[in-house]
């Protein structure tokens, strides 16, 4: 018996439609890697608005600055820096080590994370960041006294690793 | 059984941070004429109450005699700072709020108007000037009440 060629073609477009379906589903349900981890940044309570977040990438814009206290040596700029360790699967707990480092900078200023300074080398910050919780950190930004005022320019690199 | 095995994952992520640091120079005065006296203030008052050719100059004032009148002078002692500036030195410019016939003001030789005068260049730190009223003969009786604006600008 021979077939229309109208209704040959109408079989072919379902059995294509179906393949497509079958897909879809598979890639809906293959998980991501659990111990996958990512960093956040969140604005602090105190934020004055100048953190600009994209994803794991963030900009501060600390505008104009001079010296406000004769006491002090230098400018000082200080703001708080939220951060938040996000791990892809569905556990949401555990902790991992949490270094940063500078990864272009002025060459001038020089810029502090809780009290430390940072460098090109890896700097420890915390050895044992909580996953989940936003954890507000201490960046200090320092213009020494001497030399000549000018552009503020730095880029902190921060990494953490999850423990197995 | 399907045995797992625990993996370490990794995160990284970018803060970049952009500003402008700006220089600061400052100023204070301080003179035996103002209130109060000798004491290093960004705004002084000298409060001269009466004052005549005959009678006796206000505390921290020197009467003198000028062509055709008397002066009152007092010496001012002018301090400057600088923060992040790069300078060494600074221009000091003085200017009067508004001129009144018959009386000059002066900074040390130089006479004020209501635009900047040049008083001097001179390294930061203190500097001895004077601040001089040259009251003419003809000048009114009367209530007056004058600004003196200072400005250091680094060079």
């Amino acid at each position: 018996m021979r077939m229309k060629p109208t209704s040959l073609v109408m079989i072919a477009a379902i059995m294509t439609f179906t393949a497509n379906a079958q897909t879809a589903r598979r890639r809906a349900v293959v998980p991501s890697d659990p111990n996958e981890v990512s960093i956040e940044f969140v604005e602090a309570p105190s934020g004055d608005g100048s953190l600009t977040m994209a994803r794991n990438n963030a900009w501060l814009d600390v505008g104009n600055v001079f010296k406000r206290d004769p006491r002090e040596r230098g400018i000082h700029v200080r703001r708080l820096i939220g951060i938040r360790l996000v791990r892809r699967g569905a556990t949401s707990w555990g902790t991992g080590r949490l270094v940063t480092r500078l990864q272009t900078w002025d060459g001038r200023t020089s810029v502090r994370l809780d009290g430390r300074e940072l460098t090109t080398a890896p700097t420890l910050i915390d050895a044992r960041a909580a996953i989940g919780p936003v954890i507000v950190h201490r960046l200090e930004i320092v213009v020494p006294e001497s030399g000549r005022a000018g552009p503020i320019d730095a880029s902190i690199v921060w990494e953490v690793t999850t423990d197995p | 059984v399907v045995p797992s095995v625990a993996t370490a994952g990794t995160g990284v992520a970018t803060l970049t941070i952009h500003g402008n640091s700006l220089g600061v120079v400052t100023i204070t005065l301080a003179s035996p004429g103002f209130v109060p006296a000798n004491t290093p203030r960004s705004a002084s008052t000298a409060a001269l109450g009466t004052i005549s050719k005959n009678a006796t100059a206000p505390a921290g004032w020197i009467k003198g005699t000028i062509t055709g009148g008397w002066k009152l002078t007092t010496p001012v002692t002018v301090t400057t700072t600088e923060t992040l500036t790069g300078t060494t030195q600074a221009a000091l410019t003085a200017k009067l709020d508004a001129v009144q016939a018959n009386i000059t003001y002066k900074v040390d030789t130089v006479p004020l108007t209501t635009s900047d005068q040049l008083i001097a260049v001179e390294p930061y730190g203190s500097h001895l000037h004077d601040v001089i009223l040259e009251i003419g003969n003809n000048a009114s009786s009367g209530l007056f009440t004058h600004v003196i604006t200072f400005t250091v600008t680094a060079q």
